[in-house]
């Protein structure tokens, strides 16, 4: 199992959304940090060290959790560029949406994402599900670096 | 019917011990193993020994070994990434090749996840129950013909 304590990067408009992600994430059990961006084209700034991100010395991230209904740049043209640049293509990138459609689906693994997940409008089962996703992505999943 | 994960791996003795792992696990998934990549492919066009599929079902999950004779885990890994009719299907990487060069050369030709070969019972089955229970039960697939 790998546990060592890896940056996961929340790309997540809505406050209340990345409030509950966060607790999901943290009842996992494995160590992390999280850190949030609101919108397409900050999460590609923070990946890239560019604007407000430029001298920051965070490490790149060990897993993305990408909402797809972003203001600026959605998330699927996220995914895109994520996938086809040779520095950032070996993270892996699970969208996290409430998107149950067909279309969203299959584009997002067109564009090779590593995982979908549909948030669940309860509560208790979308906290179930993200203490899952959290074991198996943190502990589990066997990061390239 | 239970969901499929399909375990491309010519280790037999591990796959029995996956095979029980999962079913005692308590996992509604059904782990079918295949030995080599010309097996795989047949699996998943249904042919042969596969032909019937309502037995043999589009997987919902692959584990792939990386050291496989003939045709490599990663060549397999790259034949079905750039095909569209299986861009929704996960590939996950199980090796014991645990080498940074391995891992990223498999994400980046675009495999799911990897997961180390893990050692001895209890992690197996640990193993096991996070994987059918994260790509059984909430990662979600494009639609499917079965």
């Amino acid at each position: 199992m790998d546990k060592d304590n890896p940056l996961v990067l929340l790309v997540e408009d809505n406050d209340g959304h990345a409030q509950l992600v966060a607790l999901g994430m943290r009842d996992s059990g494995i160590d992390h940090e999280l850190i949030r961006v609101s919108d397409g084209t900050q999460a590609l700034e923070f990946l890239h060290k560019k604007g407000k991100y430029e001298s920051s010395q965070q490490p790149r991230p060990g897993l993305i959790l990408l909402d797809l209904r972003l203001p600026k740049m959605d998330g699927l043209e996220v995914l895109k560029e994520v996938k086809s640049d040779e520095l950032l293509k070996d993270i892996p990138v699970v969208v996290l949406t409430t998107s149950e459609a067909e279309k969203d689906i299959a584009k997002a693994y067109e564009f090779h994402a590593n995982s979908y997940l549909v948030k669940p409008m309860h509560f208790d089962e979308l906290s179930s599900m993200l203490q899952e996703t959290g074991f198996y992505w943190l502990a589990c999943n066997k990061r390239a670096y | 019917m239970n969901k499929v994960m399909l375990l491309v791996d010519d280790d037999d003795s591990l796959s029995k011990f996956i095979k029980i792992c999962v079913e005692e696990s308590g996992a509604l998934m059904e782990v079918k193993q295949v030995t080599s990549v010309d097996k795989a492919m047949d699996y998943l066009q249904n042919k042969g020994e596969f032909a019937d599929k309502s037995r043999n079902p589009d997987p919902y999950v692959m584990l792939l070994d990386l050291g496989l004779p003939k045709t490599s885990g990663i060549d397999f890994l790259k034949r079905l990434k750039n095909k569209k009719e299986y861009a929704g299907m996960p590939v996950v990487i199980l090796t014991a090749m645990e080498s940074t060069e391995n891992i990223r050369n498999a994400y980046c030709n675009y495999a799911n996840s990897c997961l180390i070969k893990p050692f001895g019972f209890e992690k197996t089955k640990e193993l096991m129950k996070s994987v059918t229970t994260y790509w059984g039960r909430y990662n979600r697939l494009p639609d499917r013909a079965d």
